[in-house]
């Protein structure tokens, strides 16, 4: 073969040069450097506010609460150590939305907000204008989250979307939501403290009361489903019709920011779900704790039924959307995302999730992750968290995962995450959000050990340690520090030493 | 028409209550304010703070002009003999001991999360106080003078609330239409 002479080489160096200069404008697609070779798939993340993943049947839970989840769970990748990095819906949805921990983002406090100067690390503007990027909270305070995202969200629904009736006062101001529903929804007429309006605020309890009393249907025995803390009222059939007529007509592709309030409290199941877990199956009985708020034993057993009852409800719905997903094709071309904000404690005393405590069903949350076209259900094991989703999702539309990003990707999604990786989750809403955390629970899981640290609180005089073996002790009962295990200094030693690390007041980016 | 009219006090007559009902409901909202402004400050820009205040005071004036707007209601609804012909003194005893109680109710309860008895029983001594309240201010000497006085003397916050609402009003306007 003769030797390429001196206008042979400047022929073919010309040639490649064009060739990776005009690349980009012809018409074929360059191999794209997302999970699944393609980078415009759909990504749905479906929320389900307060959904514990230790009430669900596809997790193990004894009472079949998730049929649908199971069947789904067939053709996706189901984490089984996932956790919420707080334990409560604020937390919760801004380290899902930005990637970033409660000690970054400093969304920490009831009804707080994304530090200001942090408000445009979310997910929305982190995806590119290609995405028609939808977002619809039906939880108020997840919305007012959102409104700081409203940059990069192209349609964003109000949390009375799909509801029976609403009286969610800064729904009157689209232009300007912020300012309205922090005047009115969170302090004007605020239904958890006393409102700041004092004619308007007792008015408005009252009308709302009567109202929802005309409202009552024998479909929900113990009421249609409502936000506690704000005067909606929805039927979940009806919010799932809504929302899979907006799926299936969202211009594609998309990203879908989707987070039902239900299962959270108060537990409205539909009729036919009322009584289906009444077979006298007992969870194990645990101690109460000293923060346990003296709920008696029948109290907890009942509501742990109704919780139950109601998760079953919001599976049965769920299956009507996967139908729906499966049927119109759009499931085939979607990542698609089922998780929680966070989850909720029904034992030692206590009902709900308004409490430092972070026991695992606080934390431990579902994910069930489906990527466009898989058949197979994976089972993973691998401790991860909500900080873990935004830079899987920008993995898996194409884009570049920001430095500040402080998860890593889900293992299955390109993740060499180690098994001992540790997770943290933590609550401070009864401080301050932007100064050093004084008050605050500290949590890690480490591989098999989970580590809790509560600081700052009057039931304790020093730093107080609760260490727990999961793997062999997943109730947490088994308190390793009571046993002076040697596991212990080396677990605290880290956590504390992770606690001083980040326990810093905020200081602007 | 005039004999309609004449059921209703005098603009003079109705000032002064105006401005004790304004002052209780803007005492009210604008404490609160003050009370959760610290951690506001924390995730909200000055801009958004103030604007927040806006819709505050704005709902404030619609609220105490629902309260003013129910007082005349009774004037035109009872005989003049009960509210009409004492309004100043009466109707200040009413806001005074009807907001009042929801202040006491309000401060007693700070998590209020559900309407019960209590409540209701609250509200039915409430309301049997303020109208005991609105006779002894006319029987009682010494209270008619202090509601006369006190009500003349509440004026002055008119000169500052209302014009600081009706810029509010634009505000709002502006942010939501502009």
């Amino acid at each position: 073969m003769p030797s390429p002479s001196r206008r042979d080489f400047l022929k073919i160096a010309a040639v490649t040069s064009a060739s990776l200069a005009l690349s980009r404008y012809l018409p074929w697609k360059q191999p794209s450097h997302s999970l699944e070779g393609s980078s415009d798939r759909n990504v749905i993340i479906l929320v389900f506010d307060a959904m514990s993943a230790r009430h669900l049947s596809v997790y193990g839970y004894p009472r079949k609460t998730t049929p649908n989840f199971e069947r789904f769970a067939g053709r996706a990748n189901v984490y089984h150590a996932h956790y919420s990095p707080g334990n409560y819906t604020v937390p919760g949805v801004s380290s899902l939305l930005t990637g970033l921990h409660p000690w970054t983002h400093r969304a920490v406090n009831l009804s707080g907000l994304v530090a200001r100067d942090l408000a445009d690390r979310n997910i929305f503007e982190r995806l590119d204008a290609r995405y028609h990027r939808f977002a619809f909270s039906q939880n108020v305070w997840a919305t007012n989250i959102l409104t700081q995202f409203e940059n990069g969200i192209d349609e964003f629904l109000p949390s009375s979307a799909f509801s029976q009736f609403s009286m969610v006062a800064s729904e009157a101001f689209p232009n300007d939501p912020r300012s309205a529903h922090q005047a009115y929804d969170d302090f004007m007429f605020d239904f958890i403290d006393s409102p700041a309006s004092l004619g308007f605020g007792l008015a408005e309890r009252f009308y709302f009361e009567q109202k929802k009393k005309r409202m009552f249907e024998r479909k929900y025995p113990r009421g249609i489903p409502q936000p506690r803390n704000y005067p909606l009222v929805y039927k979940l059939d009806q919010v799932f019709d809504g929302i899979i007529e907006t799926l299936e007509t969202l211009e594609q592709p998309f990203f879908a920011y989707i987070h039902v309030f239900s299962p959270h409290a108060p537990y409205r199941a539909r009729r036919d779900f009322v009584g289906i877990f009444d077979n006298g199956w007992n969870p194990t009985p645990k101690p109460e704790h000293v923060f346990s708020e003296g709920e008696t034993e029948e109290t907890v057993q009942k509501n742990r039924i109704w919780y139950d009852e109601y998760i079953a409800n919001v599976d049965d719905e769920f299956g009507r959307l996967l139908d729906s997903l499966e049927k119109s094709g759009v499931l085939g071309k979607s990542y698609l995302m089922v998780t929680s904000d966070h989850g909720e404690l029904i034992e030692r005393g206590v009902k709900g999730h308004v409490t430092p405590l972070m026991y695992e069903p606080l934390v431990n949350i579902p994910l069930l992750v489906s990527t466009p076209g898989q058949v197979e259900g994976k089972q993973i094991h691998t401790p991860t968290s909500s900080v873990d989703i935004l830079p899987t999702i920008l993995k898996a539309a194409g884009h570049e995962i920001p430095t500040w990003v402080e998860g890593q990707l889900l293992p299955e999604f390109g993740s060499t995450t180690a098994e001992d990786r540790p997770i943290y989750m933590m609550d401070a809403k009864s401080g301050s959000s932007f100064g050093k955390f004084s008050t605050a629970t500290f949590a890690m899981r480490k591989g098999k050990y989970k580590i809790i640290l509560y600081r700052g609180y009057k039931a304790y005089e020093e730093d107080a340690f609760e260490v727990y073996n999961l793997e062999n002790d997943p109730e947490e009962l088994d308190d390793l520090v009571l046993k002076n295990d040697p596991v212990v200094v080396e677990l605290k030693s880290e956590l504390l030493k992770k606690f001083d690390e980040v326990n810093k007041a905020h200081v602007s980016a | 028409m005039k004999s309609l009219l004449n059921r209703f006090p005098r603009v003079q007559e109705i000032i002064p209550v105006f401005a004790v009902i304004v002052f209780m409901v803007y005492a009210w909202s604008i404490i609160s304010f003050l009370w959760v402004l610290p951690s506001w400050l924390n995730f909200m820009t000055p801009a958004e703070i103030a604007s927040g205040f806006c819709y505050v005071l704005t709902l404030c004036l619609v609220e105490s002009l629902s309260f003013l707007l129910l007082l005349l209601a009774l004037c035109f609804i009872l005989p003049s003999i009960i509210l009409k012909n004492e309004f100043i003194v009466r109707g200040s005893a009413l806001t005074v001991s009807v907001l009042g109680s929801l202040m006491l109710y309000f401060r007693s309860h700070p998590f209020f999360a559900q309407l019960n008895n209590s409540l209701y029983s609250f509200l039915l001594a409430a309301l049997f106080v303020a109208i005991l309240a609105a006779f002894l201010s006319t029987a009682i000497r010494g209270l008619r003078r202090f509601m006369n006085w006190i009500s003349d003397r509440l004026i002055v916050f008119l000169y500052v609330l209302l014009p600081l609402t009706l810029l509010s009003i634009v505000v709002i306007v502006i942010r939501n239409v502009v």
